[in-house]
């Protein structure tokens, strides 16, 4: 029974309101917890945690912001315990973007108000509980789980070992590289995927998360402030997983990039010209220059890459041009039919279709 | 708006340590509730409201069983008035969660009221039937689950 476990936790609630806290600590006794202790910010946290044996902290905050500091508070200088205790966030709102900041920071769970019964139960449980080992995800079919490292010797092979697992905050950066590692898989697995906008929205979900997690990791290894040989290996390892990272979305920007040339130059040798390619065409550039805009924010810069893509957007435009000249825009008017008052009007350009509507006065419609 | 925040006094035991933990978790609720609405926080509200109403359903499901146990022969009478404050208060909650947040305004003072007026009237008039053994003793949150279903 799971509130006979729960009885036997010792909890500890960080909140800085007074009444949110109330609610957690009241929800928590109604579920059998006795043990309960309280502290207003991360630091009291963490010295609750080194005086009295705590199994699981509770945040409640309705800022997200909030939570990040207080987790990555408690990960970085927290010390033994205080770094690996299961965390359970308790937020305002559900922002997908930063309720992904908080886990990567280290919180085991997070969920939003209100709170109830339930979700307390469900939530305590599931963090009490010993992380199960995680399957490989099913898209990942192709390649093995990047966790065991056993199986996966290419990316083991190069990586800087690590000794054995001495803090928390340190599994957690781990565990982070790990995640972001999946997501270069996934990201992988689309390099020679066709170019189309399902594959694009599930490349551009990977490719923010992984880049998420990489900041997060990158702050948590540079507010530690210290060399500690373990920091140095741990930012060795970060700084490679981030290389890879850059190789593959490059590797793809390439790879797109030279499908959309093979396309312009099938429309350029062909007469035909098909209406809404070059929208179709912008499409799939804007998703390669969001890469290219981004690297060299991270001072990746490639010029050859950035000149490839100016001329594939000046080819783009060109096409643009060709439909435009080639097709006419017909006003349809299925009331009204053509007539020697109201004959059937060709536009052929946006300045045309203002020309006509000014042209329209209601007098001459009635 | 409740003036003064319910306090829990010793006239309003009914002998059982653990329904007495009930009503007091109920006047902590309200204190809660009332302290939210202070700071206008609508998920702070809307999470008192939730957990008012599960408390409602688990502490009712706790007393019932209760008397069934000990064949109170007022059980019938009794669960009527707590079927009708758990309308009540899912009336209220329902209005409230539809986006009309003025509706918990007075919930409060509600509870307050209706929890005192009902213990001292109604709970007491059980205190010579029921004893320790008659009661379920599990978690309020844990009856609260069991109530919903």
């Amino acid at each position: 029974m799971p509130h006979q476990y729960l009885q036997t936790k010792y909890c500890l609630v960080v909140a800085s309101n007074h009444i949110f806290c109330g609610m957690i600590v009241t929800a928590l006794r109604n579920l059998g917890l006795r043990d309960l202790l309280m502290a207003s910010d991360a630091e009291e946290a963490i010295a609750r945690i080194s005086e009295a044996r705590i199994d699981i902290v509770i945040c409640g905050n309705t800022e997200n912001e909030w939570h990040l500091n207080t987790v990555r508070s408690l990960r970085n200088n927290g010390v033994g315990w205080a770094a690996t205790v299961p965390v359970i966030c308790v937020v305002g709102e559900l922002d997908a973007e930063c309720l992904s900041l908080i886990v990567n920071a280290g919180a085991n769970t997070v969920t939003t108000l209100p709170i109830t019964t339930r979700t307390m139960l469900k939530h305590a449980t599931r963090a009490l509980k010993p992380q199960a080992v995680q399957k490989t995800p099913p898209d990942m079919s192709a390649t093995a789980d990047i966790r065991t490292e056993q199986h996966n010797p290419g990316l083991s092979e190069n990586m800087p070992s690590l000794g054995t697992l001495a803090s928390g905050r340190k599994s957690t950066i781990v565990k982070g590289i790990s995640e972001v590692a999946i997501n270069i898989d996934r990201l992988r697995s689309c390099l020679n995927a066709a170019d189309t906008a399902s594959t694009r929205n599930y490349w551009r979900t990977q490719l923010i998360d992984a880049a998420q997690r990489l900041v997060n990791l990158l702050a948590l290894t540079s507010s530690a402030g210290d060399d500690k040989e373990e920091d140095i290996e741990l930012r060795e390892r970060i700084n490679y997983v981030k290389e890879l990272f850059f190789d593959i979305i490059l590797e793809t920007a390439w790879n797109r990039l030279e499908m959309i040339a093979a396309d312009i130059t099938i429309c350029a040798n062909d007469a035909a010209i098909v209406l809404g390619l070059s929208a179709s065409l912008s499409l799939r550039l804007s998703a390669i220059q969001e890469i290219f805009t981004v690297m060299s924010g991270c001072g990746k810069i490639n010029s050859e890459l950035g000149r490839k893509l100016s001329a594939a957007w000046n080819n783009v435009e060109r096409i643009r041009e060709k439909e435009n000249s080639a097709f006419e825009l017909i006003e349809f008017s299925p009331e009204k039919p053509a007539t020697k008052d109201f004959p059937i009007s060709v536009v052929g350009s946006q300045a045309g279709v203002m020309k006509l509507i000014e042209s329209r006065s209601p007098t001459q419609a009635a | 708006m409740v003036l003064n925040p319910p306090e829990w006094s010793d006239e309003m035991s009914v002998g059982n340590s653990i329904l007495d933990a009930d009503h007091q978790s109920f006047l902590v609720l309200t204190r809660l509730l009332f302290e939210s609405q202070k700071h206008h926080n609508q998920l702070v509200i809307l999470s008192a409201i939730h957990m008012l109403e599960e408390y409602v359903g688990g502490h009712f499901l706790r007393e019932e069983k209760a008397m069934k146990a000990a064949k109170y022969p007022q059980l019938a009478a009794h669960t009527l008035k707590h079927g009708q404050f758990r309308a009540r208060v899912k009336a209220i909650a329902e209005v409230y969660k539809s986006g009309t947040l003025s509706a918990a305004d007075g919930l409060a003072e509600i509870v307050q009221d209706w929890l005192r007026q009902h213990v001292l009237d109604e709970d007491k008039l059980y205190v010579k039937w029921i004893s320790d053994i008659h009661v379920d003793t599990r978690p309020l949150g844990i009856l609260a689950l069991e109530a919903q279903g």
